[in-house]
Formats: structure tokens, sequence, C-alpha cells
């Protein structure tokens, strides 16, 4: 009985014991204490959050975004939440994210960063049929762009600092579940968020000789100042398919966020849906973890199962919706 | 003992009967004999070979590139080999809009668009121009919001006459499935038209238009010349892995796909395991390829992370051996 119950388990530990020999890259922890967190849509939602919180962990915070009376109520609150006696250096930057030449300033007056969080970002949901191109640019010039213009300004100064400290540095880009899975009404913010993916995929490779390690973040719907305005355009059939996804607090997603950044993990989901969401579409991205690529490797086919469910449940509210407004035409 | 054979056949034939239910969308057929189909790129390459492929077939061709010449001697040869007269030319860059516009006015309603234009140079992010970058996503991901917008109000409105179902297909990339080193650019920007596909086709399946994402490997075009000259050896390392099709065997897959209205149509066998390890939350109308899916998708994932085993090693041992030689 015993050894029926040994011989059970040597499959799942063999498994355990190959992936802790194949899994890249290297797993790493990134500190924050000491030293310098570069935060984009830092004086709001999410970024704000994230920016207290890597500040009450003894970070140096810089913050960015366009407004600058915005930035200093940020800077304000981020000094004061902090708890620490030592006057918590926090610098503000105004600036448009797709202006790059504004973008190399804003890193420059900054000074090198260890841990960059490309958090800006802008979604309006509408049928690609009736969005308006410049609506769509505007997503991916702020979205995609903005980051790319981001991530070449600060990469030689953070190479630098990798060499310098001998500590490891982060790129942690926030993403959305709209790069996990395109839905209804998400063309545009979906490729702008996907873009995310590919690119960081690719910088990981071009980066990890240097000690740098990419993040990508996954939260779900958070309850942000622009959620709120989201919501506000969301066609009905949108909020019908997104709606069954669970919101969450700025808070707690930037929590979240951090403790994947402090284990360099690539994917980072924010919840327990998220994270099945990270297992079914973790594709061919790398896993430092033996122990999730293990959950990856065993969870997959359920959780493909689980994704063609789910298809058939949107498709079939996109029938039926279509179906009921023909009907009381 | 054939009891035992029987139970076991269950589980799967359950999973595939539980599929077969559940597949999304709808499985459809969709002819190209006699109808119109509208090719990006269709002057040399992947978007020529579909071109002259379709033809014979019996469609309407209507190409688009930016240069009149290359089009013209592109419509000579699609011509020739298919023996019709009725191909369509038409000079653009994808990057403007309203040149876009005007093409498939001239043009006509289109049943089947192939977003099939492209460019790709190969280059670590932090050295790659900026001007670069903004040229691959403004070409592979506005050119073909362009496309899309201006193509989909006559789409519709044909499918509803017709009756029949239409096509959009995006040319994407096995750079589209996974980012590598020294493709940070037009990775992101071939991911991108994933979840513009994907979201799409929430949008546009009411209006029996399909969607289908085609995912070669490296195909042996004009195109694929200019990018190997400048590719960073490591990448070339790391790719040079990924074995090479040529342009008319990649056409001919690209539209076996899109006439089954296969969502993601990979080009070969590398390609399907590809697909079905990033198979992710994205729709699978065969149940039959969605048991594949299910059933492999474990296997699979093992086996990328074998490969990002790989090409993190090779990435290592490189930078090792150009640290000792410096």
């Amino acid at each position: 009985m015993a050894a029926a119950l040994l011989l059970l388990l040597i499959p799942p530990v063999g498994l355990l014991a190959i992936l802790a020999f194949l899994t890249r890259p290297h797993a790493a922890r990134i500190p924050l204490k000491g030293r310098h967190v570069f935060i984009t849509g830092g004086s709001s939602g999410i970024g704000l959050a994230m920016a207290r919180a890597a500040a009450r962990e003894g970070a140096r915070v810089s913050i960015l975004s366009r407004n600058l009376a915005r930035l200093e109520e940020a800077r304000a609150a981020i000094q004061r939440d902090s708890g620490r006696d030592d006057g918590v250096s926090v610098g503000v930057h105004a600036a448009d994210v797709r202006d790059a030449g504004a973008v190399a300033r804003a890193l420059e007056e900054a000074g090198p960063v260890d841990v960059l969080v490309c958090n800006h970002g802008v979604f309006v949901s509408q049928e690609l049929e009736r969005q308006d191109m410049d609506e769509i640019r505007w997503m991916v010039d702020t979205n995609l762009m903005g980051t790319i213009h981001l991530v070449k300004a600060s990469l030689p100064a953070m190479k630098a600092r990798a060499r310098e400290t001998r500590l490891p540095g982060s790129i942690a880009i926030m993403s959305s579940q709209a790069a996990q899975v395109g839905i209804y009404g998400y063309a545009a913010y979906s490729a702008s968020k996907f873009a995310l993916r590919g690119l960081g995929e690719a910088l990981q490779h071009e980066i990890i000789a240097h000690n740098i390690h990419v993040s990508l973040i996954f939260p779900p719907d958070t309850e942000t100042p622009g959620l709120e305005k989201e919501l506000k355009s969301r066609t009905e059939l949108t909020n019908i398919i997104a709606g069954s996804s669970g919101g969450m607090k700025s808070d707690d997603v930037a929590k979240k966020a951090l403790d994947g950044i402090k284990s360099a993990k690539f994917i980072v989901p924010c919840n327990f849906e998220g994270e099945l969401l990270a297992a079914a579409t973790a594709g061919l991205s790398p896993q430092s973890s033996p122990f999730m690529a293990s959950i990856e490797v065993i969870g997959a086919g359920l959780l493909r199962f689980a994704a063609i469910c789910f298809q058939w449940n949107w498709f079939s509210t996109i029938e039926k919706y279509h179906a009921k407004n023909k009907k009381s035409e | 003992m054939a009891a035992a054979l029987l139970l076991l056949l269950v589980p799967p034939a359950g999973l595939l009967a539980a599929l077969a239910f559940l597949a999304r969308p709808r499985a459809a057929q969709i002819p190209l004999k006699g109808r119109h189909v509208f090719i990006t790129g269709g002057s040399s390459g992947i978007g020529l070979a579909m071109a002259t492929a379709a033809a014979r077939e019996g469609a309407r061709i209507s190409i688009l590139a930016r240069n009149l010449a290359r089009l013209e001697e592109a419509r000579a040869a699609i011509q020739r080999d298919s023996g019709r007269d009725d191909v369509g030319v038409h000079a653009a860059d994808v990057r403007d809009a309203d040149a876009v516009a005007r093409a498939l006015r001239e043009a006509g309603p289109v049943d089947v668009l192939v977003c099939n234009h492209g460019v790709f140079v190969p280059q670590e992010l932090e050295r790659q121009d900026m001007d670069e970058i903004k040229w691959m996503v403004d070409i592979n991901l506005m050119g073909t919001f362009h496309l899309i917008k201006a193509a989909l109000p006559a789409m519709k409105a044909r499918t509803r006459e017709t009756r029949l179902p239409g096509s959009i297909a995006i040319m994407s990339s096995q750079a589209g499935q996974v980012g590598i080193y020294g493709y940070t650019a037009y990775s992101a920007s071939k991911f991108a038209l994933r979840g513009l596909g994907e979201a799409l086709q929430h949008e546009v399946v009411a209006d029996n238009i399909h969607v289908s994402l085609i995912f070669p490997p490296d195909t042996e075009t004009p195109g694929f010349e200019e990018e190997h000259k400048r590719r960073p050896e490591l990448t070339n390392i790391m790719a040079g892995s990924s074995g090479g099709m040529k342009a008319d065997d990649v056409a001919n897959k690209a539209l076996d796909g899109i006439k089954s209205a296969k969502f993601i149509v990979p080009c070969n066998f590398e390609g399907t395991m590809l697909a079905v390890a990033t198979a992710g939350l994205s729709p699978q109308s065969s149940p039959l390829m969605a048991f594949i899916e299910v059933i492999g998708a474990g296997l699979m994932r093992f086996v990328a992370l074998c490969f990002q085993w790989n090409w993190f090693s090779t990435i290592e041992s490189y930078y090792a051996k150009n640290k000792k030689s410096q």
C-alpha cells in the first residue's frame, strides 16, 4: 500500500526535479530598500499605490505622469504614508510618455534606475469598427510606444547600475487580463497589451546577461480613476462579457505587483483567477519557479478545456445578444 | 479484455463529444471561387503566392502594395499563371488611412481580406532606432487597423447579401507566438495582431465573418533576405534552429486555413506544436484540434520550458565566450 503511494509520487516528484534543472531564467530576488524605483502613471491608481508601498519598504521613488499638480499631491501622499522619518525622497517628473525626448530628460533628471515600472496606460473599449482611429492610435502610442521610450531611455544606466551594485534590476510592465485574452470591445487595448508581452519575452532574452529581470503584471479590473472613466463608455456586450471578471483594489494589486517584481517573476498575476489565466496562457514564456512550472505542465490540459468553455460562454452570449436585439427591432 | 479497452476509450471519446458541443465559433467553410480576395503586400513573397493560388481557385484578386511597377509585374504574373484577366492593383502605403480607404473603395466590397503586408528588422531594443521601431509598428499594426476599419462595413453588407461567410486573415509569424532575442519590436507588433484578432472575432462573428491568424516560420521571400542581413549573431543562433519554408507552401497552408475558417493557422508541423503550446484562451472551431490542444497542452508546456532552457543557456554561453575573448 505504502509502496503504491510512493510509486504514485515518483512522476510528479520526477517532473519537479527535471523542471528545477530546466527552468530559466534562474530565480532571483530584487531588493527594494535603498534602491531607486521609477514609476510611470505614478500619480494615481495602481501606480500611486505601488509608489507608496515601495516607499514604505525604503526605496527612493520617482513618479512620472502628465500633470504636475497631481504629481505634487501624489508626492505629499507618498511621503505622508511612508512612515519614514528620514524624509523619504520622492522625485516628480511631468512628461507625456509619447514624447521620447521628454521621457529621456525625465530619466536623466531622476538618475539611474534600479526598478523601472512602466505602469502608465489608457483604455477605452469600443467595437473596432466604431472606434476612432485617433483613439486607437492614442492607446497604442501611450501603452506601447510610451513603454518602448521608457525602456530605451533607461536601459543604458540600468545596465551600468546593475554592474556597479552587483544587484539585479527589474523592468516591470503593467499589462492587463486583456493581454491574456482579447474580448469584445477590446481590439485596440488588447492589441497594445498583447504587444507588451511579445516585447517582454524578447527583452528578457536581451537583458538577462546584464542581471535585469522583466516582470509583466496582469491585474483584473482594478478600482482606479482610469477604470471609472472606461466603465462609462463600455458597450453593453462588453459589460456582460467582461463583467464576469472580479475587480480588485489598487492597494491589493500594488502589493501583488511588488511581490512579483521582488521575486523576479516573469508573469505576475494578481488574484486566483489571474493565476489560472496565467497558467492557461503560459505559452512559451519563461518560468523561473520549478513549482509554478509543474503547475503549468500538470494543469495545462484542464486549463485549455476551461478556456474553451469560456469561449463557448462568450460566443453564446454574443449570439443571444444579437438575436434579442434583432427581435426588438 | 475487450471491455477494458472499451473502457479506456470512454474518457477520450467523452472529451471529444464535450468539445464538439463546446467548440466556438462554429466551424465554417469559406469559398474562394467567384469571390473577391484583397491581399496587401500582394506584389511579392507570400502575398503574391497567395494571390496566384487564390486566382487559380477562381477568385477575383485585388493586390495592394506601395510600388506600382512591382504591382503591375505581379498582376501580369498572376494573370499568366491563372488564366484570369481581372486582377486589380492598388498602390498605397498601409500607414496612410485615407489611401487605404480609397483603395478599398476602388476595389469594391471584399469577401476575403488578407492583411499580409509586414516589415521586420531584428535588433536589440537598446540599439534599434526609435524610427525603425515606429516604422514596424505603424506598418504591421496600425496598417492592419486601417485596412480592417476601411473594409468592414462593406464586408458586413456583403455577407448579408450573399449569405456566404467572409474572412479577415492576418499574416502573423512565429515571432507572434514567442518573443526571442532581437525581436522586441517585431514580436510586439505581431503579438498585438493576436490580441486584435481575438477581440475582433467576437465583434464580427454575428456578421458571419471569420478571423484567421496565420503563423508561418521563416519563409524564403525578398523580405526575409533583407531581414537576414541585419540579424544579430545571437538571434541567428537561436532562430536559426527554426526551419524555413517556401512562399508557395506557406500560401497553400494559409489559404487552406482561411477556407476552413480556422482561427489559428500554422504552416508546418513545428508550427502546429507552437500553436498548441500558445493556444491560450483563443477560440477553436474544430473539436479534433481542441482535443489535441487539451491532451497535448501539458507536454507542450514542458517542451516550451525546454526551449527556454536552451535559449537562455545559449545566451549564457555566448556572453561567457565573448567575455573571454575580450
